[in-house]
């Protein structure tokens, strides 16, 4: 059966400010199912409690960035590997204890809101049996670097949200407002 | 009379909190008192989350929800 094309004609006049200035972040396991729209974009969560999403706030100086770079190791295979990126300048107890916990996590779903306005899911994906969600490929996990450098630069956090999919990242259409509310 | 229940495989979850707008609601009907405890950078907080109603739940339904089913 041949492959279905969906074609993209170039936008005149779109925001494409590069970068995220945001994210939530929390446990696979807090998630009950995942609410998906007929374009595949994520119009709902339902969670095991409230207040389980954990809301970073970075460094505003355009570092943070969420990259899906795909590769494709076989004719039959293509896979995106998604790292989001995150710093936080000065070193504080705080911080390591943020860093700390975020490592312990085996499994973490992440929501970055870009610069441009939208929203990327990374950590899970729709699941063609159930209609709900199934994590990805390899479960994102965060490794954090806590970094003093030289007295030429910053001391800082270092957070990378690292994961593995077959898809892309769903856009979700919930805002910030409502991740916080969740 | 069919109405919108739980569907089985989410029924022994002790709270399953969505969003109705801005608005989180508890699917299993039950309103939720939840303490989130302070940390560093957030002062401890005290959520409650009122329960869904049948309305709630039709609307959910409708949008795609897959903890809810109509029998």
């Amino acid at each position: 059966m041949p492959c279905i094309l969906v074609p993209i004609t170039a936008d005149d006049c779109t925001d494409s400010a590069g970068g995220i200035k945001e994210s939530f972040i929390t446990d696979c396991a807090n998630i009950e199912s995942v609410t998906f729209d007929a374009n595949n974009q994520i119009t709902a969560f339902t969670m095991a409690s409230t207040g389980l999403w954990t809301h970073f706030v970075y460094d505003n100086d355009d570092t943070a960035k969420y990259d899906q770079v795909g590769s494709r190791p076989s004719i039959k295979k293509h896979i995106y590997d998604s790292e989001a990126f995150m710093k936080f300048e000065g070193l504080s107890n705080a911080k390591a204890q943020a860093a700390d916990a975020l490592t312990s996590c085996c499994c973490l779903v992440g929501i970055h809101f870009l610069n441009n306005g939208t929203a990327i899911v990374q950590g899970i994906m729709k699941s063609t049996d159930t209609g709900n969600f199934t994590t990805v490929k390899k479960k994102g996990t965060l490794t954090a670097s806590l970094l003093t450098d030289t007295g030429a630069n910053s001391d800082r956090a270092e957070f990378k949200l690292i994961s593995q999919s077959t898809k892309y990242s769903h856009f979700t259409t919930l805002t910030s407002t409502q991740i916080a509310a969740l | 009379m069919p109405h919108y229940k739980i569907r089985d495989e989410f029924s022994n979850k002790t709270a399953l909190v969505t969003l109705i707008g801005n608005e989180a609601v508890n699917l299993l009907g039950v309103k939720l008192k939840i303490v989130i405890p302070a940390q560093f950078n957030r002062v401890a907080q005290t959520r409650i989350v009122r329960g869904a109603t049948q309305k709630d739940l039709e609307f959910l339904y409708k949008q795609g929800n897959p903890c809810i089913c109509y029998k």
